[in-house]
């Protein structure tokens, strides 16, 4: 037992370097792609800078943002399109991740086809379903009305009671098959042999689920939930497109706000307050990142 | 048995038959919008924008076509968008699997750092502004020219995700493995190479189609990177630049013809892969 | 030095790269502007891409024929294109010249105060008579637009009309009885809602955009009322949005009248233009580019349409309406080929080159010579939207950094009746007059006062720069 560990312990010193050398591809990207521009983005959170000439203005920026309505208004939008989309896409393509990889007539059909809407790029579908959503002879308005579900034509964009539940419609169309194809391959890993156990055990499907599949699966979920929610309050490119935060600032959430202040050709470039906005909407999702893995130890404990 | 059992079901005739159909419904919701654009890539352009509940157009416009591939220099496109998606899927299976190992197998001083700082700038996103900086550092070391620096962004970028998934793949796989590969005299990296690379064949499969996807639908940064080099561009860029055309109206027809050949090599992509895919889960994995 | 052990790190790794990577390079590599020899390639950039057939023909004629080795390589960008020239500057990949457009907004006085690009005065005085007849750039020197204090920094070749109405007649005749057209905004609004009461459902009397063009017709309405479209009160030097109160109030009767197409607020122009030219549509407002869109791109076949000149409030004209000037070229400061990038500007702005460009119906003529050389009969129904004498460029307002929504969202808000007008317009007088003051205090901009203002003529006053 001695000699065992003292070939172990030479071992581990032996791996010490194999393993930061072999972790510095991934923390060479980290820095240059993340790290990198963080840092640069303090260089101007104290300026008013228009992309030509940075002009210095203390603490201006913070008091703007504290009373700026629009950002705080997108704050509370974030958190609602980040809530409506994690509340409907993650049970959805669970469920369908755990029906797919059933033996099922054509599930590989069905997989590739609800995969397919990933492989198209946001800026491409978000100005397709701006089509789709057109309000007078529009495609989903003509079809809804067709079907007799509908009398009068949806606005889906422009009415700011419904614009969010359409913006989440697209959401959940590009997203689905993404986090189904995160729990099909996690499902993956679970051996056959513990369900060839629990038949003989005789469980039934349900019973299998709730103490097979999700217990073994519980490390896997909470990955894919961090990264669904990191996503979902990262968005904005589909929304961008489709109502570039309208009507009336309903639709506007942190990074569509953040992106207006730096590329909107009305009116001068503010990328010095857009980077003390970033910093902000870092810190926001920082704490409900934090707030979840938490939670997530905390159910950890319980299980 | 050939299918890991998620739900194990004996399953009743008329339950199957509903979960079919849900599943069929499912379907035609996503492929709605897809039919939509392949049907709509062989409209006039006007019939397009009109709108209506048909979808199929009146006649059959395969000048769309000629016109997007002739005006958009797609096949120059087509070949960036590929070497931008392969390259970004084995940068990413090279850093991502090794990470993912180290992270999950290895204790040593600095390690929670490093990790707590990819967990940290994965909600750090900047967005958009963050492609300043960048640009800038690539024209410095004068790579703002080429492909190589759209991969490695595009990589940085997505490569936090992955880790995580390899990671928690990682710690499904029983220790006990690599330590009998430990005592038979294999070193660290052997270990990775020899038996733990294999064994993640599922999560790789999956990872390398989403970072392939990853790579293939990249805009607003390819869109930076390219806008001094028309033979750079990718497809996303070039799609959507065929519908802008400054003064007058633009060519939705054209664009929806360009989305359209854009979709497809990813889908033959998706078919390749998602094959390797089934056999990764198949084999069920670890065999405890 | 933080930079450079990155660059080296970078570096490593490229060498490290794998075979994907280095056939991207390999692919760049061959697809290089390549200049063999004694030529120089003169790197253009542009955003337009409708007229990209011809100006790439008489391109190709150029390069094989000019005596000067001038190769010219056109990169046409038409997203985010005045950030990417900026960012292009700034990291020195400038194209030599720039296309400019007095539409794309790009803000004069802060290309010229960094130098972004070159003044071509010196140019434009050895150019000679020719030059001068075609393109009259002594006559065309707009504060703020192509001219920053004297110096101008780009010609325009061509010109966009103010905004227009245009009129689907068959539906103006069903509604009315008549042809007779409005000339007034509560003529023109009260014509809407017979249109859409007569369409029940089919058709409707007006139709805006989630973008430009109904704040052109807007705005060029507001003009034609004495209210400029920045809301600067050129005499005083100050912000003042109360003149468009009056054309807020009566365009918001369009909505409480339910005369506008369902949706359009939300909508792309070009799903608006199908409309038009589908007969759903009784009144719309664009510029001179709808010749075009309505004859070729989406040719109206079943009625009528005619293009009628903006109402106005009270049938008097009391300000110009704007213009856009178009198709300049400005040179880059960093270029190192200013001489031969000023011969590829000459060839943009020669007579044979513009002849052809306007008879293709790509814009207006902005010259007298230009005006005559052109044949009309080949340039279809853009005369219809031949300059008015009332129509000018105004000098840019100062660009200052807004806290808050800008002006065009703010009014469009109260237009649609999301909120008071008199408080929009309070609250817009407020900020935009605040962040002025501040501006001019830290020195970012100057107040730009011209005494003798005459909004009939915005362009022929005399300039002053304050500093406070």
């Amino acid at each position: 037992m001695k000699l065992f560990q003292k070939k172990h312990a030479s071992l581990e010193d032996e791996g010490k370097a194999s393993a930061w050398l072999m972790l510095l591809p991934s923390i060479f990207l980290l820095v240059i792609t993340s790290v990198y521009p963080f840092i640069w983005l303090f260089r101007y959170i104290c300026y008013d800078y228009n992309g030509y000439t940075a002009y210095f203005t203390g603490a201006h920026n913070f008091y703007h943002m504290l009373s700026d309505g629009i950002f705080w208004g997108s704050v509370v939008h974030t958190f609602e399109y980040a809530g409506l989309k994690l509340i409907f896409i993650i049970p959805v393509s669970f469920l369908l991740a755990a029906l797919l990889s059933q033996k099922i007539l054509g599930s590989s059909l069905f997989r590739a086809i609800y995969f397919m809407p990933t492989v198209i790029s946001t800026a491409v579908y978000s100005l397709i379903f701006g089509f789709i959503f057109a309000v007078f002879n529009g495609s989903l308005n003509s079809i809804l009305s067709l079907m007799g579900l509908i009398h009068s034509p949806v606005d889906w964009l422009g009415n700011p009671k419904i614009v969010m539940i359409s913006i989440i419609i697209v959401a959940l169309w590009g997203g689905l098959g993404n986090y189904m194809i995160l729990f099909i391959s996690g499902m993956g890993s679970i051996s056959t042999d513990v369900y060839e156990s629990s038949k003989i055990d005789g469980a039934n499907g349900i019973q299998t689920f709730f103490h097979i599949t999700l217990p073994m699966l519980s490390p896997v979920i909470k990955v894919i939930l961090m990264l669904a929610i990191t996503t979902a309050f990262k968005d904005y490119e589909s929304i961008l497109v489709l109502t570039n935060g309208g009507p009336n600032n309903r639709s506007q959430v942190m990074f569509t706000y953040i992106y207006q202040l730096i590329f909107s050709s009305n009116v001068t470039p503010q990328i010095g307050y857009a980077t003390m906005l970033s910093v902000v909407a870092a810190l926001i999702i920082g704490v409900v990142t934090v707030a979840y893995l938490i939670l997530a130890r905390k159910l950890d404990d319980v299980m | 048995m050939n299918r890991s059992h998620v739900i194990y079901s004996k399953g009743t005739k008329t339950a199957r038959i509903f979960i079919f159909l849900l599943l069929l419904i499912i379907a035609a919701i996503m492929v709605y919008p897809v039919v939509y654009i392949v049907l709509g890539s062989f409209k006039e352009n006007m019939e397009l924008l009109q709108g209506g509940a048909n979808p199929i157009p009146t006649h059959f416009v395969f000048q769309n076509y000629v016109q997007a591939w002739k005006q958009a220099n797609f096949a120059v496109y087509t070949q960036n968008s590929v070497l931008i998606a392969l390259g970004v899927m084995v940068l990413t299976l090279f850093c991502t699997s090794m990470a993912g190992y180290v992270f999950d197998r290895k204790k040593f001083r600095g390690k929670e750092f490093v990790y707590n700082l990819f967990i940290a700038f994965m909600f750090v996103n900047v967005g958009s502004i963050a492609l300043r900086p960048m640009f800038e550092l690539a024209v410095k070391v004068h790579m703002n020219q080429s492909l190589v620096s759209i991969i490695l962004i595009a990589t940085g970028t997505g490569q936090a995700m992955y880790i995580f998934l390899v990671r928690g793949f990682m710690s499904s796989i029983p220790k006990e493995v690599d330590e009998a590969a430990k005592i038979d005299g294999c070193s660290f990296f052997g270990i990775y190479w020899h038996i733990v690379f294999p064994m993640l064949k599922p999560i790789l499969a999956t990872v390398a189609l989403l970072s392939f996807r990853g790579g293939w639908s990249e805009y607003i940064m390819p869109l930076v990177f390219t806008m001094s080099n028309d033979a750079l561009r990718p497809l996303t860029v070039g799609v959507v630049m065929l519908k802008n055309s400054g003064n007058g109206a633009a060519a939705w027809n054209i664009m929806f013809a360009g989305a359209t050949i854009s979709i497809i090599p990813i889908i033959i992509v998706y078919t390749f892969t998602s094959k390797h895919f089934m056999e990764g889960m198949t084999s069920g994995a670890v065999k405890g | 030095m933080k930079k450079q052990i990155i660059s080296a790190l970078l570096a490593s790794v490229m060498v490290l790269s794998f075979s994907a990577c280095s056939g991207g390079n390999g692919g760049n590599a061959g697809s290089g502007t390549s200049a063999g020899g004694a030529k120089t390639t003169i790197e253009v950039w542009t955003n337009d891409r409708h007229d990209l057939d011809y100006v790439n023909s008489e391109i190709q004629k150029f390069n094989s024929s000019n005596p000067d080795n001038i190769q010219i390589h056109q990169t046409v960008i038409t997203d985010d294109y005045v950030n990417m020239l900026s960012m292009a500057k700034s990291s020195g990949t400038a194209p030599d010249i720039a296309g400019i457009s007095g539409s794309i907004g790009i803000d004069m006085n802060a290309f010229a105060d960094t130098k972004m690009v070159l003044p071509l005065n010196d140019y434009i005085k050895k150019a000679g008579a020719d030059f001068q007849k075609v393109t009259e750039s002594d006559d065309h020197i707009y504060e703020g637009v192509n001219a920053v204090n004297g110096q101008v920094y780009w010609v325009p070749t061509v010109v966009r009309s103010g905004t227009r109405m245009i009129y689907n007649m068959d539906l103006v005749k069903k509604a009315t009885g008549s042809t007779t057209l409005p000339t007034t905004l509560p003529e023109m609004v009260s014509l809407a809602k017979k249109i859409t009461q007569k369409g029940a459902g089919q058709y409707y009397g007006f139709a805006t955009t989630k973008d430009a063009p109904f704040v052109r017709c807007f705005e060029g309405i507001a003009e034609m009322a004495g209210q400029n479209r920045y809301g600067y009160d050129y005499v005083n030097g100050k912000f003042d949005f109360s003149g468009f109160k009056p054309i807020v109030e009566e365009f918001n009767k369009l909505f409480t009248d339910k005369s506008v197409l369902p949706g359009s607020p939300s909508q792309g122009v070009d799903a608006m233009r199908a409309q038009f030219a589908n007969g759903k549509i009784g009144i719309w407002g664009n510029a001179s580019q709808e010749a075009g869109v309505f004859t070729e791109q989406f040719p109206v076949k079943n009625f009528e349409w005619k293009v009628a000149e903006l109402p106005t409030m009270d049938g008097k004209v009391q300000g110009a309406l704007t213009i856009q000037p178009e198709k300049g070229y400005a040179i880059m400061s960093t270029t190192k080929h200013a001489d031969q990038a000023w011969k590829v500007i000459e060839l943009f702005s020669s007579k044979d080159f513009l002849k052809g460009y306007l008879e293709k119906g790509y814009g207006l003529p902005f010259s007298k010579e230009m005006t005559a050389a052109v044949d009309t009969s080949k340039t279809g129904r853009i005369s219809d939207f031949a300059l008015k004498d009332y129509e000018s460029v105004y000098p840019a307002a100062p660009s200052i950094t807004i806290e808050g929504e800008d002006m065009q969202k703010v009014l469009w808000s109260a237009v649609m009746g999301q909120r008071n007008v008199d408080t929009a317009i309070q609250d817009l007088n407020t900020r935009y007059n605040k962040a002025l003051d501040s501006d001019v205090a830290s020195g970012k901009v100057k107040r730009l006062v011209i005494k003798d203002f005459d909004p009939l003529h915005p362009s022929k006053g005399t300039l002053q720069y304050l500093d406070k």
